[in-house]
């Protein structure tokens, strides 16, 4: 094919994808309030939240202690081991607390909900809730996306604990920098201004776009097995590559 | 108890911890406010101050008391500190105070010298004895010329 | 308006199909019953692949009707059109008084109030156990108290003959069970019509005969209207008041008798197919080249 004609048409494509997504996620805000279902998100909740909580706080641990000892090593060369605590708590809460949660929670969660979704689609379950005048979106895409974009700050935080305290326990449990000197370093060079409310606000973000993106692809996806596992394969991969852009673009414009 | 309820019960508890996690993220780690008693603002001017940043700890003896809040230049271009200490202290109006470095490279922090006066710090008072941060990099760079002079 | 009027209808070529007429033509029952749902001139397509190109076809108040035709000849579409659940490009669909292709999704939310659905699979919410599945268009749509949801949904569990599954997981139920679980869940908001999708399929012969009974039983208490899609023939004439046939672009409708009597080759094809006996692969042959 002509490489123009090939742009052309690629690029009508994406901005479809786009105006398509951009509908799909205001019916589903508008859906999520008309009625407010707090049953359906405890549920929610608990499938997307709590049962990935394991997997944050391992993780979360095992980075953490990662960096603890990467950092160790490079600082102990200068004798300047006391600035472990702030290297690592700089590292975890402005970048890898809600970017490789973001990545973790798509992985466990996102490909949960598009496949929860695809396959309600796919055995009739959605068009039986329409039959019962229950719109789908407010019944079960809501519910998912909502839990998603609440559970991701809270999983980010408590990965960046579990973080801290895996660095603790290499960096002064094993390795021998002082405790309270660890804590100061975190302490000391971390505000809330430049580092706590990015992250936050990171986790924030990337919460909203995994669950419109695992919500989104679940719900068009074609109705058979084919689009069960073509939908949660697209969740996995488009979620974690935006992840990573978007992060990008967040530090690059927050920090400026 | 009902399936139900014990979710219910889970699925609060994760929302408590994560809410208490980011709370202790925001507030005792990025200061959101200073978790610890304060309440008498000091100033302290300084020709330099190296490294030192807000929030850096203000000791006295080594124990905590206080921390910076604010770092801004004055009329004559000299860095004016403002720190926020303990209000129960008692500082007489000679103390001094010096920017001090922990370890060689580590963070930089206000040593407070309590002085022998009579008279007290009042709140919004100024530390007029102050010593400045030493630079490591213009200690060295005398080190050496010194050691060049020696040696012509 | 006559069946053969509408068999005419939607062929662009203008030909009559090879309907032979005289005694045992499919005849005009249609004409002399109240319509509860009136499809008119449905056209479908996805792509290139049309669906439906001018299908008509009308179903008796308060009768069971049975669709059959050949697997992909749009049965299952057809019930999902009247559900409102897709839209057909072209065409009327009639339900009462109602005209329904043209309503926004807020309003056929309130219209499908009228029309309770049993699924292929069930449908059920995987999530939910059996009760909470039963109990959900109540909650969803009435004001009534959690006692009198109870006694409701195990009323409706009594007439389908459940009896403690209550607590029970779609999952962990048989394909019998799940058909008369969907079954109450349709009925429970006591709908003036009952699409049913092949109710039969993956059911042995002897729970076939159960739900048989069931769906008899229901029609004989409820008066409800119900249309069936149904790929076994047997079944089909020990339950059906009105059969549609759907060929190709048309529908041929009649009552039992009719049909049995029809002497379309493609009626008698899937009659015969039924029956013990050999068939003449020559008609599907001719049947799917004009699918």
């Amino acid at each position: 094919m002509n490489p123009v004609i090939g742009l052309g048409a690629w690029t009508v494509k994406v901005i479809g994808a786009f105006g398509r997504m951009t509908s799909f996620a205001v019916q589903t805000a508008v859906a999520s309030m008309r009625p407010f279902r707090g049953r359906r998100l405890v549920e929610e909740l608990y499938r997307i939240g709590v049962r990935s909580l394991v997997i944050i706080l391992l993780s979360g641990f095992v980075v953490g202690g990662v960096l603890g000892l990467q950092g160790y090593t490079s600082l102990a060369r200068f004798g300047a081991e006391d600035l472990l605590g702030s290297g690592v708590a700089l590292i975890l809460i402005r970048e890898l607390g809600p970017v490789v949660t973001s990545l973790l929670v798509t992985g466990r969660a996102g490909s949960s909900i598009a496949a929860g979704i695809a396959s309600m689609n796919a055995t009739e379950q959605l068009d039986g809730l329409r039959m019962m005048s229950v719109n789908p979106l407010g019944f079960v895409v809501a519910p998912n996306a909502l839990a998603m974009i609440l559970a991701m700050p809270l999983l980010s935080a408590l990965f960046i604990l579990s973080g801290l305290l895996g660095g603790y326990t290499v960096g002064s449990q094993l390795l021998g920098v002082d405790p309270g000197r660890y804590l100061t370093g975190i302490e000391t060079v971390t505000t809330f201004e430049d580092d706590v409310a990015g992250s936050l606000l990171k986790a924030l973000i990337f919460g909203v776009l995994v669950a419109l993106i695992s919500t989104y692809h679940g719900y068009t996806a074609s109705r058979n097995a084919q689009g069960v596992s073509d939908a949660t394969t697209n969740t996995v991969v488009i979620g974690s590559v935006t992840t990573l852009v978007v992060n990008y673009f967040f530090t690059a414009l927050w920090s400026s | 108890m009902t399936n139900t309820t014990i979710r219910d019960l889970v699925v609060g508890l994760f929302v408590a911890v994560g809410m208490v996690a980011i709370a202790y993220m925001s507030f005792s780690l990025g200061g959101l406010s200073y978790a610890g008693p304060g309440g008498l603002q000091i100033f302290a001017t300084f020709n330099e101050i190296g490294g030192l940043n807000k929030r850096a700890p203000v000791v006295i003896g080594g124990v905590k008391v206080g921390q910076v809040t604010r770092i801004a230049l004055d009329d004559e271009y000299y860095a004016r500190i403002e720190m926020d200490l303990d209000a129960r202290l008692n500082l007489p109006d000679d103390s001094s105070a010096a920017i001090l470095t922990r370890g060689l490279l580590g963070n930089q922090f206000i040593s407070i010298e309590p002085g022998a006066s009579e008279d007290l710090l009042e709140p919004g008072a100024e530390i007029s004895l102050t010593e400045d941060a030493v630079i490591m990099e213009r200690l060295i760079g005398r080190v050496i010329s010194n050691l060049g002079g020696d040696g012509s | 308006m006559t069946v053969r009027d509408r068999l005419g209808e939607g062929d662009p070529t203008g030909a009559r199909p090879a309907t032979p007429s005289g005694p045992g033509t499919p005849a005009t029952i249609l004409d002399e019953e109240p319509a509860h749902v009136d499809a008119l001139g449905l056209r479908l397509a996805y792509g290139a692949n049309k669906v439906f190109d001018g299908l008509s076809c009308r179903f008796a108040q308060g009768a069971i009707s049975c669709i059959i035709g050949a697997s992909g000849s749009g049965k299952s579409t057809l019930l999902k059109l009247i559900a409102c659940l897709i839209k057909p490009d072209f065409g009327d669909i009639w339900v009462g008084d109602q005209e329904i292709t043209c309503m926004p999704e807020s309003q056929a939310m309130v219209f499908r109030r009228r029309i309770g659905m049993l699924f292929q699979a069930g449908a059920l919410l995987d999530s939910m156990t059996v009760f909470e599945n039963v109990a959900l268009p109540l909650r969803e749509k009435t004001r009534l108290t959690e006692k009198e949801i109870e006694e409701e949904v195990h009323l409706q569990f009594e007439a389908v003959g459940l009896d403690k599954v209550d607590k029970l997981l779609p999952g962990e139920l048989s394909g019998g069970m799940r058909k008369r679980v969907a079954l109450a869940r349709a009925m429970i908001t006591r709908p003036e019509i009952l699409l049913v999708d092949e109710p039969f399929s993956g059911l042995d012969p002897i729970a076939v005969r159960v739900v048989e009974a069931l769906l008899l039983d229901l029609r004989e208490r409820t008066g409800v209207t119900m249309i069936l899609v149904n790929h076994d023939i047997p079944s089909t004439m020990r339950i059906a008041d009105q059969i549609v046939f759907i060929v190709g672009r048309r529908t041929l409708s009649g009552s039992v008798e009719e049909m049995q009597q029809s002497e379309d080759r493609r009626v008698r094809a899937f009659i015969d197919a039924a029956s013990p006996g050999e068939i003449d692969p020559s008609v599907w042959q001719g049947q799917e080249s004009e699918l």
